[in-house]
Formats: structure tokens, C-alpha cells, sequence
């Protein structure tokens, strides 16, 4: 069996996730301007929007990787799916609670039912129930070919999520149109992009991680079982100890 | 709590999100590299190329 031994990638992409995260801190702090009407609390965006485009990325990866698992039935795929999707689940959360964080001051409620709120809390329990369905699923092959299914589906969240502040009358902002009483300038913009790069790196360090893990659980289940055979044929009349 | 408060807020579950997510893979990653170790103790010497 051979060890693990030193991740180059991953050690490359952490470093590199690392520097990002600073740059993206020391710009969200210094570098971008108060707001004129929200005030510092409005800083908190930076850190909510990429949050969210790393959810929402995440989820798109397992989309394809679900597509990919149906086409090839290679397992690689399938463990890329789950991993997105567990990292994915955490960026959505952040998300969610802070955007309660800067809603309480600037809406003057944590949480209202409006539109977006509610399709990202539907979305954070359809990908949760993903984690169920996979652990309730016999067999690796039916659980793969389940969660790929479920995974294409639960997509669909997503561009629901991306449209509702334009679909239906909402108060929550939209950056791209300049609503919601955001005043955005240049440096704002250099500040998120940089964000939004830092937090991308980040998704791909934890994926390598988590894929990594998921590999290891491999090995570990391939291992257990050659030991099983292994110590079981040398007992005399087959008996295991 | 004022603004600040809020803005503090956020970013701290943000951090302590990423390093429990983090903390869990690498507590998770250890022990199975402990249990791999002690499977292979218990390999008789002659148990077979195991790469594949």
C-alpha cells in the first residue's frame, strides 16, 4: 500500500489560497471605502457574495460531476461530487448567516421570507438531504448513480436562487444592476473581484483536502478487507481471530 | 450591538466555519492514516503486493 506522502498541489494551493484570503482581508478593511449609507456593516458583502459564488460554484461542479458519473460510471466523478457538495453546504451557511448579520442592521430584522432568503434555506436542506440520501443508499454503485441524479436535480436551486432578486419583487441587492440602494464604486468592485479569487483558490485547497479524505476511505475499506482474507485463509478450519 | 458588532460577527463565523471544516477533514485524514498503519501491522509478510 503506498502512503499518502507529501500533496505538492495541495500544499501549492493553500499558500496560494492563503496570500489571497490576506490580500482580499487587508483590501475589505483598508483599501475599499465606507459606505455612504450602510456604513462599515456594509463590508460584510465582500465575504457574503463570495460565499455564496463558492456555494453556488460548488454545487454547479457537482451538477457536471453528476453528469459525468452517469456518462462514464467512474467512480472519480462521483467522489468530486460528494466532496463539492459538503464544501459547497459550509459556503452556503456562510453565506446565509451573514447575510442575517448585515440584514439585522440595515433591514432591522434577521430574517424575512422575501424571495432569495427563503430559495437559499430551501437549497441549504435539499443539499443537506443529499448527505442523507447517500447515507441511506446500499451499494456503492446505486448510491453513485442516486446522488448523481439527486445532484443534477438539486441544481436547479441555483438559477432559482441567481434569478430570484429579478424574477420577483424583493428588497434584497442586487450588485449587478445597482439596487437595493448600494452605492457602487471602482475600489468596491477591485475589492469583491479579489474576494471572489481568494475565495475560489480556497474552494479548490478544500476540495484537494477533502477529495484526498475520501480516497483514504478508500484504502482504508480496500485494506480491511485484504486483511479480513488475508488473516482469515491462515487461520487452520478457516476460523477468523 | 452597533455595526460593528455585526460586521465582527460575520467574519468570525466565516473563520471559524473554514477552520472546522479544515480541523475536521485533517482529525478525519489522521485517524485513517493511524488505522491504515495498524492494518498493515496485522498483514501476514506474505500478504501480496497490495499498490493495485
Amino acid at each position: 500500500m503506498r502512503s499518502p506522502g507529501r500533496d505538492l498541489l495541495g500544499i501549492g494551493l493553500a499558500g496560494l489560497s492563503g496570500v489571497a484570503m490576506l490580500a482580499a482581508l487587508g483590501m475589505v478593511f483598508f483599501y475599499a471605502p465606507r459606505e455612504a449609507t450602510m456604513g462599515d456593516v456594509q463590508r460584510i458583502f465582500y465575504f457574503h457574495v463570495a460565499s455564496a459564488w463558492v456555494g453556488f460554484f460548488a454545487f454547479l461542479v457537482t451538477f457536471l460531476m453528476g453528469v459525468a458519473y452517469l456518462g462514464r460510471r467512474e467512480r472519480k466523478w462521483d467522489i468530486l461530487g460528494l466532496c463539492s457538495v459538503e464544501i459547497g453546504l459550509v459556503f452556503i451557511t456562510m453565506a446565509v448567516v451573514s447575510g442575517s448579520l448585515w440584514a439585522r442592521p440595515v433591514w432591522g430584522t434577521y430574517w424575512t421570507w422575501e424571495p432569495r432568503l427563503t430559495i437559499s434555506f430551501v437549497q441549504l436542506l435539499i443539499y443537506v438531504a443529499y448527505r442523507r440520501l447517500r447515507a441511506a443508499v446500499e451499494g456503492p454503485e446505486r448510491r453513485a448513480r442516486y446522488a448523481a441524479v439527486y445532484g443534477i436535480v438539486a441544481f436547479v436551486t441555483v438559477p432559482l436562487s441567481w434569478f430570484a432578486i429579478r424574477w420577483w419583487r424583493t428588497i434584497h441587492p442586487d450588485i449587478l444592476t445597482g439596487g437595493g440602494g448600494m452605492a457602487v464604486t471602482s475600489r468596491m468592485v477591485h475589492t469583491l473581484l479579489v474576494s471572489l479569487a481568494a475565495f475560489t483558490l480556497l474552494y479548490a485547497t478544500l476540495l484537494r483536502l477533502r477529495t484526498r479524505l475520501e480516497q483514504t476511505v478508500e484504502a482504508v475499506a480496500h485494506l480491511r478487507t485484504h486483511v479480513h482474507t488475508a488473516v482469515y485463509t491462515d487461520q487452520p478450519g478457516g476460523s477468523y481471530v | 450591538m452597533s455595526d460593528l458588532h455585526y460586521l465582527l460577527a460575520a467574519y468570525v463565523v466565516f473563520w471559524l466555519l473554514t477552520f472546522a471544516l479544515v480541523l475536521s477533514i485533517w482529525v478525519r485524514q489522521r485517524r485513517l492514516e493511524r488505522e491504515i498503519v495498524a492494518l498493515m501491522d496485522k498483514l501476514p509478510p506474505d500478504a501480496g503486493d497490495l499498490e493495485s
